[in-house]
């Protein structure tokens, strides 16, 4: 099984270790995107960043930071993932948006590298669907222009 | 010609104002760009400025800050006196804060996007920009609960 691994701008080293040293009785074949990540995948490809990931990449699971650019494309695109927040930030803002995927049943989460263990065990007989997502569009484009435009 | 501001980071940050630009009628408006990462902007202006980020993604220190603050007021003083800007817009992170603050005291108008990754909780910088912003925008609904003056936009 073919998985991209992105964690976006912000390096995420212990997600990339945890991944490359991962034992399976199952087949992984994991493509690391690691940013300005310090750790150097040893037993996978890897690159640090690509303008067109999703463009590159459009056929392949994802396991993901929830940096909420990243989450959302997914979403919207209707491709499946695990979501792993980065932890190892500073601000600690990707748990919120975490549980929101939770809570709404809108992907797997993991919130910690034993959870996602877990969860990759048993990937292969997994048949999990989770609720399409739905949003508001953005409507405040006028409103805004219209505050640009007016002097 | 109005000439306009508009102040974001890589990442996120960048995806909702690439978004955000895509909703607006910008033809009749000169944009400039105030970002943290170089060549983000190029989606729509040529015109960019790239700040220093004030808080580190993995560590933070004191000597940092202020040496990276001290780099961001003089950049947003030149800018200041090179351009005469009728409005400032951001999606965040924190290098909108100060240039936000001193337009504000300019008289100038402020418009701020709270992150669409926010649903419980408040960025720093949407703490912050909410008392400095004239016009502040939550794109999730649960956010107004905890900015009861926040205009909910829908998300981008």
């Amino acid at each position: 099984m073919k998985i991209l691994v992105t964690v976006g701008t912000t390096s995420f080293d212990t997600l990339i270790q945890f991944l490359d040293e991962f034992k399976s009785s199952y087949q992984f074949e994991f493509i690391f995107q690691i940013a300005d990540g310090e750790y150097i995948p040893k037993n996978y490809e890897y690159f640090r960043f690509d303008e067109e990931l999703w463009g590159n990449y459009n056929d392949v699971f994802v396991i993901t930071h929830c940096g909420a650019g990243s989450l959302y494309y997914l979403l919207e695109n209707n491709i499946k993932f695990i979501g792993v927040p980065n932890l190892e930030r500073v601000d600690q803002h990707q748990t919120d948006i975490a549980e929101f995927l939770r809570s709404n049943d809108l992907s797997s989460v993991c919130l910690t590298f034993e959870e996602l263990g877990q969860e990759l065990s048993v990937k292969k007989n997994s048949s999990a669907t989770y609720r399409p997502y739905k949003k508001e569009s953005f409507f405040k484009g006028n409103e805004i222009s219209h505050l640009i435009n007016s002097i | 010609m109005s000439e306009v501001l508009f102040i974001f980071g890589e990442g996120g940050h960048c995806a909702q104002m690439k978004r955000l630009a895509a909703e607006l009628s910008l033809e009749n408006t000169e944009i400039v760009a105030l970002v943290d990462k170089e060549n983000i902007s190029a989606f729509f202006t040529k015109k960019e400025y790239v700040t220093k980020s004030l808080r580190s993604k993995h560590n933070n220190t004191p000597l940092s800050y202020l040496s990276n603050f001290n780099f961001n007021l003089k950049l947003i003083s030149r800018l200041l006196m090179k351009h005469k800007f009728s409005t400032v817009v951001s999606t965040g992170p924190g290098i909108c804060l100060i240039p936000s603050l001193m337009f504000r005291l300019f008289g100038k108008k402020v418009v701020f996007i709270e992150t669409w990754s926010r649903f419980n909780t408040k960025s720093f910088t949407g703490k912050c920009m909410y008392y400095i912003a004239t016009h502040f925008y939550v794109q999730n609904k649960s956010l107004l609960m905890l900015y009861p003056k926040a205009i909910y936009s829908g998300r981008l």
